[in-house]
């Protein structure tokens, strides 16, 4: 930390440095190729997915209208979340320190809405007979992809929640600023996008005819 | 640090959300039609990246950013995750062979 | 149990480079002195700016594919374990369905970048110091880079000419097959660069310049029988024998620590402030020079007999006239493992007794030569440097010699383009 500070401000005020390359913060760039990166992770096991969904002939297809309503009501909740990130961020930018901080707060209580629904999903599954390698529809292998892409994404929605606390609470004391609550929305963004391919991919390629 | 001196606007940022809500509908739609599972998921797919593209363009602020940042990350993305549907020629060719494995 | 743990450590170290790579990439790119545009940078910086790259977007694969492995052994999925499997005799019944391939396909996915990950830094410090040792610019340090980014770009087509004899598609083979040898392409003109800048050059028999021509012959001894192993013909028959063992260890293994000795012989002055022993570093190179080809060389020639790999012990059969050969190679082995003390003990010598190092003892021109020996707090002292030119001012005439420094604001002549051609 200190050293950055050492090496960013020059001693009268003269350029010491290149300018940064994309002209973003370093925390932003960092918060980018980290996306990147997790996007290939997703793309990965989505893919992994695919590929056992195509090499099996028994793949169960169990979801009732029930569960289907209840991912729109997920993305609902999610892509609203994304929108008051940006309301957050937006308040911030202009100065407005306690709307901001209302707004992140708000969006936290979306992700935890979704992680609720989420575990709700879960159970109603197990009622239903679903188990990580066991089903009574088909092949296994459904529940472990099932289970390995939602939980994963499920991780990434709680591990937002709190980094967004973190961030939030941090800026309330002036800690980090609203670059910074702003990278916590560019994380939110982004599960928010990894979820609009699980959705179709996940749940509505494998919908009860 | 203050790089995006024009601010979407808030309608802006209307519009997109309920767009992006309009396409999971959409989707939804499409998952119950009569139709093979391969046209399903191309379809999905092609809704699926429009709306990751208005995230990353407008929610993620991808438009107000340097173009450079953009050809940097993003081509990087697109193009590994290309590389990966050199999957599939095994994945359709293990069903094929399945009866052998028995 | 074991395997567990290892899938374990692997998922935590994928991680551990991922943040690694965040690291770099945004110092390369955000935490540049003024005046150091990328151009400029020394070509060792570029190899690992493009080697992050490759790992940012290489282990993101290996990391979901390292879960998916361990939930398979420890949660009973089986993502990876097929139906009907026979271990040790045994049925495997409480697993099924699952692909072998498709693990092949996602560990290999990383595993050919991964390649990339680990040869790449070598290249960028042999580079650099074979700059320094030559006292002349390559013919062109810009298309050294250009070319490690194409390797970089190419290396996640190529993956699957590890898997030509997994039961992979016989067509995607064949598409592996051409990226493979396109890749050879860029290497190539690496090597031509490094060689090629060589005739005509003052070069400066050094310990960290023997380890970097050392490192060039590694390379295109490995590299010529990659250009075997790319065609999927000849690869059905070599691939399960020793040329591959060969091959890898040539091409990857040694030569990529080839690079890793140059660099510490070159910058061991700068850590520790203390000289390394140049008689013993340059004993070291030919005893391990000559004993890794001794080691390695044979691995061909039994691979092409088809002495298959992977086996820890042979049945008296068709392959008993081959044992002299085996004896050979432990014996080299032995004999190559026992020079490496000769660079430990020079290398804890050196550091507690060496003689003092000056600043400068290569007469480079990179930055971290116009500091102390060691460096002071901060790398720079609390001073800013400032660029001029890029590191590569050599061969000229100027007020410190035949260098000028890369924060130096000396206007450079232009005598260089005489010499280019000798």
């Amino acid at each position: 930390m200190s050293e950055a500070h050492l090496t960013v401000g020059g001693p009268s005020g003269v350029e010491t440095q290149e300018a940064p390359a994309f002209a973003i913060s370093h925390k932003k760039l960092v918060m980018w190729l980290f996306i990147i990166s997790d996007a290939i992770t997703f793309g990965a096991l989505l893919f992994a997915y695919g590929y056992l969904r195509n090499a099996t002939t028994d793949w169960p297809r169990p979801f009732e209208t029930s569960s289907v309503i209840n991912a729109y009501a997920m993305t609902f909740i999610l892509v609203t979340s994304s929108f008051t990130m940006l309301v957050a961020v937006r308040a911030a930018r202009a100065g407005d320190k306690g709307r901001a901080i209302t707004w992140s707060f708000i969006t936290v209580l979306g992700g935890l809405i979704f992680a609720l629904l989420h575990i709700k999903e879960w159970l109603s599954l197990f009622g239903e007979g679903l188990r990580l390698f066991a089903n009574p529809w088909g092949s296994g292998l459904f529940g472990a992809a099932f289970f390995s892409i939602t939980g994963l994404h499920l991780t990434h929605v709680v591990g937002g929640c709190i980094a967004i606390t973190v961030v939030t609470l941090g800026y309330k004391r002036g800690r980090y600023d609203q670059g910074d609550l702003e990278i916590g929305g560019l994380y939110w963004h982004f599960v928010d996008l990894v979820w609009m391919f699980v959705v179709p991919f996940v749940y509505l390629l494998n919908i009860k005819h | 640090m203050n790089s995006s001196g024009h601010q979407s606007s808030l309608t802006m940022y209307l519009l997109v959300y309920v767009a992006i809500l309009v396409i999971s509908a959409l989707q939804i739609l499409i998952a119950y039609q009569n139709i093979d599972a391969y046209r399903i998921f191309i379809r999905m797919l092609l809704l699926a990246i429009v709306q990751a593209g208005l995230a990353v363009t407008f929610f993620m602020h991808m438009r107000s950013e340097k173009r450079t940042l953009a050809l940097f990350l993003l081509p990087a993305a697109v193009f590994v995750l290309a590389m990966m549907n050199m999957f599939w020629y095994d994945s359709f060719r293990l069903l094929d062979m399945r009866p052998f494995a028995h | 149990m074991g395997q567990t743990v290892w899938a374990c450590s692997i998922a935590i170290f994928s991680i551990g480079q991922l943040l690694g790579s965040l690291n770099f990439i945004t110092t390369t790119l955000d935490l540049r002195a003024k005046g150091m545009t990328l151009m400029r940078m020394p070509i060792s910086t570029w190899a690992w700016f493009i080697t992050s790259c490759i790992g940012l977007l290489a282990f993101a694969v290996l990391l979901p594919a390292c879960v998916l492995l361990i939930l398979d052994r420890v949660a009973g999925t089986s993502f990876f374990v097929p139906s009907n499997l026979v271990v040790s005799d045994q049925l495997i019944t409480q697993h099924s369905g699952g692909s072998p391939l498709l693990w092949q396909h996602l560990f290999w996915f990383f595993g050919h970048p991964e390649v990339y990950i680990a040869i790449l830094p070598a290249a960028g410090i042999v580079s650099h110091i074979l700059i320094t040792s030559y006292r002349r610019p390559l013919l062109s340090h810009k298309v050294v880079i250009y070319c490690m980014m194409a390797i970089g770009f190419l290396s996640y087509m190529v993956w699957g000419h590890h898997m030509f004899i997994s039961g992979m598609n016989p067509f995607s083979a064949l598409v592996f097959s051409f990226p493979t040898l396109v890749i050879t392409i860029p290497a190539t003109i690496l090597t031509l660069i490094w060689i090629g800048s060589l005739y005509g050059s003052n070069l400066q028999i050094t310990s960290a310049s023997l380890f970097a021509l050392g490192f060039i012959s590694m390379f295109v001894t490995g590299g010529i029988s990659g250009f075997f192993l790319a065609q999927p013909s000849i690869d059905v028959y070599l691939h399960g024998t020793y040329f591959v063992v060969g091959h890898f260890h040539m091409v990857m293994g040694v030569a990529a620590i080839f690079g890793m000795f140059a660099g510490t012989y070159f910058w061991a002055p700068k850590m520790f402030g203390r000289m390394m022993n140049e008689t013993l570093g340059k004993i070291h190179f030919w005893g391990t020079f000559v004993g890794t080809y001794c080691i390695f060389m044979p691995f061909h020639y039994l691979g092409l007999v088809g002495n298959v790999r992977r086996y820890s012990a042979f049945v008296d059969d068709y392959l008993a006239p081959l044992m002299p050969v085996h004896k050979f190679i432990t014996i080299a082995a032995l004999f190559t493992g026992a020079v490496q003390l000769i660079f430990l003990y020079n290398l804890i010598y050196s550091r507690f007794k060496g003689e003092a190092a000056p600043d400068n003892p290569w007469k480079a021109t990179s930055l971290e030569w116009t500091v102390t020996s060691p460096p002071p707090w901060n790398n720079f002292g609390g001073k800013h440097p400032v660029v001029y030119h890029d590191p590569y001012q050599y061969g000229i005439e100027s007020s410190s010699g035949d260098f000028v420094m890369q924060d130096s604001p000396e206007r450079i002549q232009t005598v260089r383009d005489d010499k280019k051609l000798p």
